[in-house]
């Protein structure tokens, strides 16, 4: 199972093994990681998923679709080159190790 | 199972289904009904314990209460429409179901195009402009309470943030902003099933439809969100004909939701001196404060959801061309999901309640209603060491719970 590293505001990291077909934000949701709130439940239509991705296999991430570009210009923390909205990125073998960062006002 | 539950509930029957060949639940009393809506709770433990999806005769709708249940319906939008419209009666499921239609009650890309327009203004990031005018217009608001003495909780202090400035915000012409309060409050009658309060509503809807045809783009505010709704007409995102309906979308939710989620907001810490000494001695404590009373609160109690496929609910069949009847505030009481769920605890944050529904079609609005909330405490807690709540009233709604005074004194 591939696995994802999420680092918290606080400073602490985590890894959890995710199935693949999940979410970034499914693995986070569901390891109970409370910041990522995911109100829309997953269909980019919140951008209450905000991530920064920080390392790992950034080139095995999938593309920016035009709905995520548009809701990543929603976000409360500042978007920046790495921001990715977690419910669109579904984990596959290739993005084992991926690093993410979970902002404090997300 | 069918014994205990038979055993258990003298108010629940079972009808067999034709469908699966399996005993559905169904539970009998008007969800529409005074007699309900006084005193909702009972009934909706009973709807909880019945199964995950529960026929009620009286509505012809299948209810969906339990908190795992709510958020899969919701999060199942292919199947489980709102372009067939969220009401519980057929006029006005007609009504929201013609071909020029609000964000509410879109479905697919339409809503998705639809969104993306009426949200721009509530962003999270748009809130950052606001917050401090709202923080300033609530200021004034607590010092004027202090000095005063005895206020009404619902008129005097809840109404007053979203009736002085978010009515404002929409820029639109002035009767519109005036019969607003109203029209909303009704709008919330109409998604019930036929009785007299739904019937009563009728004419305000055709006053708001009429005003929202009126508008256009001379009498409005150029800086104003309805203003915003013209601009994606002009990149091409929205046609002409689609902004007289989706004025309503800023229009019908906007005021009512909040107020009662503020008034509900004193009560609850008037009612809770302790959790208010909480809160005024640890500020961070606002957003559990916040997100507490929103849970307890749930202002909308629930609307419905076209059946478009056969669904399958946690073993329950749900067949194809029903109804089902989200009940958000039943979720946010689910013993499944909560501890205590009738306790207002302040050291707890509900962040994943259900007050603003979930999925596509989660509240555009909560950013602003939270600010709003979050800016009256911050004005209270260095100016006000008590609340004190007489007993409130509860006002008769078919679709939104919530109080229509409460005697209330700051000291
Ligand atoms: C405490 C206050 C509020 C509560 C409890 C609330 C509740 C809700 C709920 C439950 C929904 C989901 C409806 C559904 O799934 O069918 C919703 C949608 C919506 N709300 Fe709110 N609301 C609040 C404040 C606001 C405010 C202040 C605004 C606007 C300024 C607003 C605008 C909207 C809009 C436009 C939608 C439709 C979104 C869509 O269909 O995609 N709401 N609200």
């Amino acid at each position: 199972m591939p696995k994802v590293t999420y680092l918290l505001p606080d400073g602490s990291e985590h890894e959890f093994s995710l199935s693949v077909g999940q979410s970034i934000m499914e693995g986070a949701v569901s390891n109970g990681i409370e910041q990522v709130l995911a109100q829309c439940g997953g269909s980019a239509m919140c951008a209450t998923c905000h991530c920064y991705v920080e390392g790992g296999p950034v080139e095995a991430l999938p593309p920016i679709s035009d709905l995520e570009n548009a809701m990543l210009d929603e976000t409360e923390a500042e978007r920046k080159d790495n921001s990715r909205l977690s419910c669109q990125v579904r984990v596959t073998e290739e993005l084992s190790g991926l690093r993410v960062a979970i902002p404090e006002e997300i | 199972m069918l014994d205990k539950y038979a055993l258990a509930r003298k108010d629940a029957t079972y009808i067999f289904s034709k469908v699966n060949r399996m005993s559905q639940p169904s539970y009998k009393p008007d969800f529409y009904s005074r007699a309900f809506i006084k005193d909702a709770m009972p009934h909706y433990r009973r709807m909880r314990e019945l199964g995950p999806a529960v026929w009620l005769p009286s509505n012809k709708v299948w209810a969906v209460s339990r908190y795992e249940d709510v958020k899969k319906s919701l999060f199942n939008a292919e199947s489980l429409i709102s372009g067939k419209g969220i009401s519980a009666n057929g006029f006005a499921n007609r009504l929201m179901s013609g071909d020029k239609k609000i964000t509410l009650t879109s479905d697919g890309e339409d809503h998705m195009r639809k969104r993306g327009v009426v949200g721009k203004p509530l962003s999270k990031k748009g809130m950052k402009d606001l917050s401090q005018q709202i923080q300033n217009e609530a200021d004034r608001l607590v010092e004027s309470l202090l000095a005063r003495g005895r206020f009404d909780g619902v008129r005097d202090f809840a109404e007053h943030l979203p009736v002085q400035i978010v009515s404002n915000l929409l820029g639109i012409p002035e009767s519109g902003r005036e019969n607003m309060l109203n029209w909303s409050t009704q709008s919330f009658n109409i998604t019930g099933s036929y009785n007299w309060r739904t019937l009563r509503s009728i004419p305000a809807g055709i006053q708001m439809a009429r005003y929202g045809k009126r508008i256009n783009r001379d009498n409005i505010d150029p800086n104003g969100w309805v203003n915003n709704l013209y601009d994606a007409v002009d990149s091409g995102v929205l046609e002409e004909e689609d902004v007289p309906a989706m004025v309503n979308d800023y229009m019908g939710p906007s005021l009512d939701t909040t107020i009662i989620a503020s008034s509900y907001m004193l009560y609850l810490l008037g009612s809770n001196p302790e959790a208010w000494e909480a809160v005024r001695s640890a500020p961070e404590l606002i957003p559990n404060a916040v997100n507490e009373t929103l849970r307890m609160a749930s202002p909308v109690r629930g609307w419905c959801r076209y059946v478009k496929d056969d669904v399958d609910l946690s073993g329950t069949l749900i067949p194809k061309g029903s109804r089902v009847l989200v009940v958000l505030v039943s979720a946010n009481y689910d013993e499944r999901k909560w501890k205590n769920p009738e306790t207002f605890d302040i050291h707890r944050n509900p962040r994943d309640h259900l007050a603003f529904g979930f999925g596509v079609h989660s509240c555009l609005g909560r950013h602003l209603a939270q600010l709003e909330m979050e800016s009256l405490l911050r004005s209270m807690i260095g100016r006000v060491s008590q609340i004190n709540v007489s007993e409130p009233k509860l006002a008769l709604n078919n679709t939104l719970r919530g109080f229509s005074s409460m005697p209330v004194q700051f000291s």
